[in-house]
């Protein structure tokens, strides 16, 4: 894999992530869409297994420096505060790279449809896996945090994601050769 | 296949960062450095894309509106929230000198104004934050609060970077309570106090003082509409104080208490979350020596 080309993508997909996602949620639902999950659905369909699972994390890790979590204060009057904790997107990116691995032999992988199915499966278990490591953080440090409404989110964020994937897929397959991806299962004993 | 060295630095990364995500906050401090890094790379795809989808889609329902008219409804609401200001700052001197307290503890605070533009956000509407393009590097300081325009109160700063900062809105559950005086009439500061707290979906919702009217002893009720204003001297710094939280969208029953009502209020800006630009409300120390910020202009003192 062309890690420059990848690094060009995920800055792209991040600056939309951090600039257009929020605001295109339906009004007050917190259901957005997620380009990072796309770029990712579409680096661990066809990526070796081990580049898929780095490729992952790193986007993982990156979405988690997007993110400040506002922090209940511990004092009634005190000003609240935000905090930035890396691992929980890293470690959700990591299990859905994971699960497209896994799934990725029986899927088509030309197909813009495929890409959308597994951005969504993606966006669901990433938000799964945040939604729970901040249910157990809130143990640490108090935040205003629903991990039932999180994982909701998550779901109508994955079905957002896939419609948004279908448009995008069409600009991202052409991309894949010069990721040095290819979109057809390599033969045994091929390098990809 | 994958070699097992790199499976072995996977999983030595990925247990890493289990034991990184169950840190506390107190140790976290170098992550917002790394996340102001990461902010400062992506700028240049966000900013640009953030820029166009908020004016596509602005937040404010008068956006419309001739820019002559938004000036003059902006000034109006300037005027207003500087007399009730000042209403509120009379009553409070009175009460101090009442209570023979020492002047000098009306230490004077410079209120500077500073314009800046939101190039990010996050989607959930339960904890909602706006990053702000201005930092310590043009002069935001602790304290530090933003505004929209037409004097709507949109949050405190609660991280500063060098290049840009944390709002956190007031609708943002994390934000906690706010106390809040009803506006029944714009010529005098005798409203209905009120204590809000955040729902999660854009609204403020919470308990309004049970006033009796002498004459007839019935309760007075606020409309639908009339102005909600911050009144949290314990919680929110002087110069945040008559910011308007919302208009009063509903008037309920308690659920707890069947006599008593609760307000559902809704900030004027029905998405702070969509704002383009916000004003920040920057505390300084008069007597410090000044220092030159970018775009910025001392304006307003609060005793």
């Amino acid at each position: 894999m062309n890690w420059l080309v990848f690094a060009g993508l995920a800055w792209v997909a991040l600056g939309l992530d951090v600039g257009l996602s929020p605001l295109l949620a339906p009004a007050s639902s917190g259901i957005a869409p997620s380009f990072v999950m796309i770029v990712l659905a579409c680096v661990a369909m066809s990526a070796r297994p081990m580049q898929a699972l780095w490729g992952g994390l790193i986007l993982g890790l990156l979405l988690d420096l997007t993110r400040a979590i506002p922090l209940l204060p511990t004092v009634p009057d005190d000003p609240p505060t935000t905090a930035v904790v890396l691992g929980p997107g890293a470690l959700g990116c990591l299990l859905a790279s994971q699960l497209v691995v896994a799934m990725r032999a029986l899927m088509i992988r030309r197909n813009p449809l495929t890409v959308a199915f597994l951005a969504m499966l993606c966006t669901v278990a990433s938000g799964f896996i945040v939604a729970f490591a901040f249910w157990i953080r809130s143990w640490i440090d108090p935040m205003a945090f629903a991990p039932v409404r999180a994982m909701l989110i998550a779901g109508g964020s994955g079905l957002y994601t896939a419609i948004i994937a279908l448009p995008v897929s069409l600009v991202l397959l052409p991309l894949m050769p010069a990721l040095g991806l290819h979109t057809q299962p390599q033969r045994r004993g091929m390098r990809a | 296949m994958a070699s097992p060295g790199g499976q072995r630095g996977l999983l030595i990364t990925a247990a890493a960062l289990v034991v990184l995500s169950l840190l506390p906050a107190r140790l976290l401090a170098l992550n917002h450095w790394l996340a102001d890094l990461v902010e400062t790379l992506v700028a240049p795809v966000s900013h640009p894309v953030s820029s166009a989808a908020r004016w596509a889609m602005p937040g404010d329902p008068n956006a419309a509106d001739p820019e002559e008219i938004r000036q003059l409804r902006d000034r109006l609401e300037e005027a207003r929230s500087a007399l009730l200001r000042a209403q509120a700052e009379h009553q409070d001197l009175r009460r101090l000198l009442e209570e023979a307290r020492v002047l000098t503890d009306l230490t004077g605070v410079v209120v500077t104004h500073l314009s800046a533009a939101v190039h990010a956000g996050n989607s959930d509407p339960a904890a909602p934050i706006l990053r702000v393009r201005a930092g310590s590097d043009r002069g935001v300081v602790q304290g530090s609060i933003a505004t929209a325009r037409g004097e709507q109160l949109v949050g405190r700063v609660v991280s500063i970077g060098a290049r840009s900062c944390v709002v956190l809105p007031i609708t943002s559950r994390a934000g906690g309570p706010l106390r809040g005086t009803v506006i029944l009439d714009d010529a005098q500061l005798s409203g209905l106090a009120c204590t809000l707290e955040p729902v999660g979906d854009g609204t403020l919702r919470g308990p309004v003082e049970d006033r009796r009217d002498g004459a007839t002893g019935r309760a007075i009720l606020p409309e639908p509409g009339a102005l909600v204003r911050l009144d949290d001297p314990e919680r929110w710094p002087p110069h945040a104080r008559m910011l308007v939280l919302g208009r009063v969208e509903r008037v309920e029953p308690s659920p707890d208490q069947p006599l008593r009502r609760v307000l559902i209020v809704r900030p004027l800006h029905e998405r702070l979350d969509r704002l383009r630009r916000v004003g920040l409300r920057i505390p300084g120390n008069p007597d410090a020596p000044s220092q030159p910020r970018s775009g910025a202009a001392p304006t307003e003192a609060t005793p």
